[in-house]
């Protein structure tokens, strides 16, 4: 029912899609035949150059080929054997061998210029003809001439002494074919007697000849010679459409291309004569190509669009899939019946970001109110061991990962209301966390007053650890005014926040009546002593040093252990043992000594033969100072290789949850500050953060490779709690554990 | 996005498409423009019944030989009419061919303008001996010719059954004999003889008056070659001869001024003539045409005489590649090219190394009757003066001209020409 629903819905990515299409397909068949117009038009404009230039080679070619004639017959009047012709007035007078002369002298010429058909020279007077065909009575060589029928003959021995002299005309033959014929009389004189006129033909199939000659004349072109008249004297190509040229010479006026929808040409003018050139293409089948190649490009483009098409439904489906899925996921808060997906999909993503932002919210203030929690425990209970604290601090899921502790505390003269506290340890907290610096808050309310441990990189300078408090109370401030601020000593031990809290609260007591809103404690801040502590605490401090391998804290308790707890003592067997728990605990510390060797028997034996108190403590504090030198031969060749000697344990131990900075220093015997320094410096990350990342890495492997189930991996690669490892899993691989075991088996 | 950058790798493609296309097309073009192989022309008259048959089987004969020599040999048939003009023209102009067809009358004027070139360097002894009638080559003792077409003599076919149908039992042999069996053909209505006085060629007159000039024991020439010798009174018999057959005893219909040789050929492929004289590849033709024929060599009267041909390659001088022109020749002549040559137009075998091809029924004119046959005499200037000749026996016929005044009119105008020869 939902499915369908959505289905009705998809109205507008439909309409997207398919406005994206049909946009391209406009786009792109506008571009196409922008380029095929363009092609073929430049197509077109080549081929009327060409056009034009082939007409034009064939005006020169043949009007070369007339003009040699015309100009050969120039001088033919002047010829001795025709003056002689001309001038005799019967047949009878003439001379045979002239006139062969004559008819030889006609039929070489004839035969060196292919382009005469036939050559004769008419006498009227003597109505004889000589030409290349020999000398005969003017009717006797007409039927020889043609084809032995003399029906035309009157007619055309007529038209032989008519027209101009020396022109080119055209006249239809016996069989209705226009011929093309020259011209001139000779010799002419001013009374107008025309004495001799010599006629020749010229050769059509020549003519044609040069006309074929036009190579790109294949049946899609025609060349015609065209006389003034309009007479077609010949044309070759394609015959069919010789209505053309009537149509085109029709229209032409001065321009000498043609162009029409059917066709395109030239036309041009002999020099000389009263002749045209015409050559017409049909511009269908000289664009062939190019319509061919246009076709071609429209039908790779029809191809095209019915891939696309496919691909675009394809596409479109599989682009679907996952909006549908999201509004599957979404339709119960997506909003109205608008159809439109993408605003759907939108307000449901709106909704679940801020889902999710108030969720953070919530879990934030829940670490915070957590860390609050832990802090309280630790400040009611004055924990100073570390391992007592890092076992609170797994119990509370808190990661420290800096080196240094400081703790501040917030008074108010009114004290702070249940709504104030809370909203002053929010603010507290935001004010830290907008530094953005390597610097970590905690606050809790602690009998009245506000307790804030701050937890900070070594690099954190002592300016901004001054500017920090500052923010603080400006921020707090506008809760509450008057509230003062005191600030307890910066220490690189969990074990010394506690005495770090004591400061503040001893400033508190000790400045009450400061002016000064915030008050720091330094090393001369007017504090109250330590109390004595009673002397059945000296032996106790003395063994903690001694467990601890604090030798020279130790070293310092002897006089006293000896002067107070043994020298007080009266009871001689007591008394004794009381030396004797002293002396065992340096004997122990001695045997855990290895580099001693053979000395250690030398100085037990020192210890056993001492007889009086007195050389005892010498004997002690000569042990004490081997001790406290061997120490620090240690610590140094410790301190040499830590980052490494920290990596390397961390890779055995990385699925101990107590693992961390504090307990790796203490392992290494070196500070936490100087550990977390030089294992920075070397391998560029905290050393919490290549916890973490190592932890991770087997993490991923483990999810991939068992069938463990989160909290399992969590536990086996040291992690205290899923949640927490959920939380740096994310942190480290922008998903959630369980997703990427769904990403993981999937591929 | 995806999906446009597709489409467009489509149109791209597709302009791919075109572009190559269009490459292509300009390929293919600049092909045709360079050929880069050598080019022989060829000019030879037809001989099948159409022209483009001539040019096929050249064509197809020559294949192995531009396989052979990467040349290109361009074969042009010329047509019988303006022959002689298209090769004066073509060869002055230097737009001849390579290797030419020439009959025996034609070759002097080259020979003199050294328009062509003797192939002696060129032959092998080997290759000399192979042939039958190089001599009939031998122009002022050089090979200037290679026979290729000899033969091809005018005999007189008749119809057997028009003449049974007429009577005619006993087939004429002389010319009296001859008008009878005509008059006894025109008798049932039929057209006794045909000539082509019509055609264009002067060659025409090879069939229609040289033989008759003959067989009254006349010449076209006298014997240096300087003076016409036709009008003389053998000469005019032969015209009136023919005069007579056509305006006296209207043996000759009037249609026969206007008639080619074709148009002739075709008539008594038909069975509507009697006789005609035409060469002796044709009759091939007739039999093809279900005509029931037979011939004689020729008439008699003083003599037995009719034409036989002594055509000729010739290489012509402005040739480029004389030497391949010359292999040319050579392979056109051989036995292979021959026997194709042959099979669209019987002629007698022209070397040892071809079989006889042409029709049996010949071998007794080239055999028994060989005396009888007469080749053209090489004149320099006969063909002007064949031409004239021509030309008033046409309007003879006609009847504008005597036979007198026609053979005088031609004597003069050949005296004058052959003038020079002295």
């Amino acid at each position: 029912m939902k499915r369908g629903k959505i289905k009705n819905r998809m109205g507008k990515s439909l309409y997207v899609w398919i406005r994206s299409f049909l946009l391209t397909l406009i786009l792109i068949s506008g571009v196409l035949i922008i380029l095929t117009n363009w092609m073929v038009n430049s197509f077109s404009d080549e081929i009327r150059k060409l056009n034009h230039r082939l007409t034009a080679n064939i005006q020169t070619g043949i009007d070369i080929r007339l003009n040699d004639i015309d100009n050969f017959m120039a001088q033919f009047p002047l010829n001795s054997d025709n003056l002689y012709l001309a001038g005799i007035h019967s047949i009878e007078e003439s001379d045979v061998e002239k006139m062969i002369r004559m008819s030889t002298k006609l039929n070489e010429y004839k035969l060196s210029n292919t382009f005469i058909q036939d050559i004769y020279i008419y006498y009227p007077k003597l109505d004889y003809m000589i030409g290349d065909q020999g000398y005969f009575p003017a009717r006797q060589y007409y039927i020889l001439t043609h084809d032995q029928d003399d029906s035309q003959y009157k007619k055309w021995s007529k038209e032989l002494i008519s027209g101009q002299n020396s022109e080119y005309y055209f006249q239809e033959d016996e069989q209705g074919e226009v011929q093309l014929y020259y011209r001139k009389w000779l010799p002419y004189n001013d009374s107008g007697d025309k004495n001799a006129v010599l006629t020749l033909s010229i050769n059509k199939e020549e003519v044609e000849r040069i006309l074929k000659s036009d190579k790109y004349a294949k049946g899609n072109s025609l060349n015609a010679i065209v006389g003034e008249n309009g007479t077609i004297y010949t044309c070759s190509g394609n015959e069919d459409e010789q209505s053309w040229i009537e149509e085109a010479l029709h229209n032409q006026e001065q321009n000498l291309n043609i162009e029409t929808k059917q066709y395109s040409g030239a036309i041009q003018q002999s020099e000389f004569y009263q002749l045209k050139y015409v050559t017409l293409y049909d511009r269908k089948q000289m664009l062939e190509n190019s319509f061919f190649v246009r076709n071609i490009a429209y039908l790779a483009l029809t191809i095209c669009m019915i891939l696309g098409s496919i691909l675009f439904w394809i596409l479109g489906r599989r682009n679907n899939r996952p909006i549908r899925n999201i509004l599957d996921k979404l339709y119960v808060r997506a909003d109205g019946n608008s159809g439109d997906e993408y605003a759907m999909i939108q307000s449901g993503i709106d909704t679940i970001l801020a889902n999710d932002q108030k969720s953070q919210k919530k879990l934030q203030e829940q670490r915070n109110v957590m860390e609050g929690m832990f802090l309280h425990s630790l400040l009611s209970s004055e924990e100073r061991n570390n391992s007592a604290i890092f076992a609170a601090m797994q119990r509370f899921h808190l990661q420290f990962e800096y080196s240094l502790f400081q703790v501040l505390v917030l008074r108010s003269k009114i004290g702070f209301s249940k709504d104030e506290t809370q909203t002053t340890i929010d603010r507290i907290i935001n004010c830290v966390q907008a530094e953005k610096k390597e610097i970590y808050a905690i606050a809790t309310e602690f009998k009245g007053d506000i307790v804030i441990l701050l937890h900070m990189e070594m690099e954190t300078g002592e300016s901004d650890r001054e500017v920090l408090p500052r923010k603080i109370l400006k921020s707090v401030g506008e809760v509450q005014s008057g509230i003062r601020l005191y600030a307890g000593g910066t220490y690189d031990s969990m074990s010394n926040i506690i005495l770090s809290y004591q400061q503040a609260r001893l400033l508190m007591e000790s400045v009450n009546e400061s002016k000064q809103q915030i008050v720091w404690f330094t090393e001369n801040s007017e504090v109250p002593k330590e109390e004595e502590k009673p002397e059945f605490g000296v032996m106790a401090e003395y063994e903690m040093a001694m467990l601890e391998g604090n030798y020279e804290s130790a070293q310092k308790q002897v006089d006293r252990l000896f002067n107070q707890y043994i020298g007080n003592d009266r009871h001689v067997f007591t008394a004794r043992s009381k030396k004797y728990a002293v002396i065992n605990s340096l004997i122990e510390a001695i045997y855990r000594m290895p580099e001693l060797g053979e000395k250690k028997e030398e100085y037990i034996t020192q210890l056993q033969n001492a007889r009086d108190n007195q050389t005892l403590l010498e004997v002690i504090h000569g042990i004490f100072l081997i001790l406290i030198e061997m120490q620090r031969k240690r610590q140094k060749t410790r301190k040499e290789g830590c980052a490494q000697q920290a990596k390397e344990y961390i890779e055995q131990h990385y699925e101990d949850p107590m693992i961390g900075l504090y307990s790796i220093s203490e392992w290494l015997g070196i500070s936490n500050t100087y550990l977390s320094t030089s294992f920075k410096k070397q391998y560029g990350v905290g050393i919490i953060q290549y916890i973490n990342q190592l932890r991770i890495e087997k993490a991923k492997r483990m999810i991939l490779n068992t069938e463990y189930s989160m909290k399992e991996v969590a536990f086996r690669v040291g992690f205290t709690s899923d949640m927490t490892f959920i939380r740096v899993f994310k942190q480290f691989e922008n998903m959630t554990p369980g997703k990427y075991k769904k990403d993981g088996t999937r591929t | 996005m995806k999906k446009r950058m597709k489409r467009l790798s489509c149109l791209m493609l597709a302009g791919m498409m075109t572009v190559s296309l269009l490459s292509g097309c300009g390929a293919e073009e600049k092909k045709e423009d360079t050929g880069g192989k050598e080019t022989l022309t060829l000019w030879m008259p037809p001989f099948g019944t159409e022209e483009s048959l001539d040019k096929e089987v050249w064509e197809n004969i020559l294949d192995p030989f531009e396989e052979e020599h990467n040349v290109e040999v361009s074969v042009e048939i010329i047509p019988w009419s303006n022959y002689e003009e298209k090769y004066l023209t073509g060869i002055s102009s230097g737009q001849g061919p390579d290797v030419g067809y020439m009959y025996m009358e034609m070759i002097n004027d080259y020979i003199e303008s050294e328009s062509i070139t003797p192939f002696d360097e060129y032959l092998t002894d080997e290759e000399k001996d192979n042939f039958y009638y190089l001599d009939k080559g031998v122009i002022e003792g050089k090979q200037y010719a290679m026979p290729i077409v000899v033969g091809s003599a005018r005999v007189m076919f008749y119809n057997k059954a028009l003449l049974d149908e007429a009577g005619v039992t006993e087939i004429p042999q002389t010319w009296e004999a001859f008008t009878d069996a005509c008059k006894k053909v025109a008798a049932t209505g039929k057209t006794p003889f045909l000539q082509q006085w019509g055609d264009k060629s002067k060659g025409a007159m090879n069939a229609m008056f040289f033989p008759y000039l003959w067989q009254a024991g006349g010449q076209i020439f006298n014997e240096d070659g300087t003076e016409a010798a036709f009008n003389s009174e053998a000469g005019l018999k032969a015209a009136k001869f023919l005069t007579d057959l056509k305006l006296k005893d209207g043996i000759l219909p009037e249609e026969v001024t206007s008639m080619s040789e074709d148009q002739v050929f075709s008539e008594f492929k038909k069975g509507n003539a009697a006789f005609v004289v035409g060469p002796t590849n044709r009759g091939a033709e007739f039999t093809e045409a279900g005509v029931e024929w037979d011939y004689i060599t020729s008439l008699q009267d003083q003599q037995m005489g009719t034409f036989a041909s002594a055509d000729s390659l010739v290489l012509v001088s402005a040739s480029k590649n004389k030497e391949l022109a010359a292999e040319l020749v050579k392979f056109m002549l051989s036995g292979p090219s021959m026997t194709e040559f042959h099979k669209m137009a019987p002629f007698p075998p022209i070397a040892k190394d071809e079989e006889y091809n042409d029709d049996p029924i010949f071998k007794g004119v080239y055999e028994d009757n060989k005396d009888s046959l007469i080749t053209l005499p090489a004149v320099k200037g006969s063909a002007a003066v064949y031409d004239n000749l021509y030309k008033n026996l046409q309007l003879m016929m006609l009847g504008e001209l005597s036979p007198e005044e026609a053979l005088n009119n031609s004597a003069e105008f050949a005296d004058s020409t052959l003038a020079q020869n002295q």
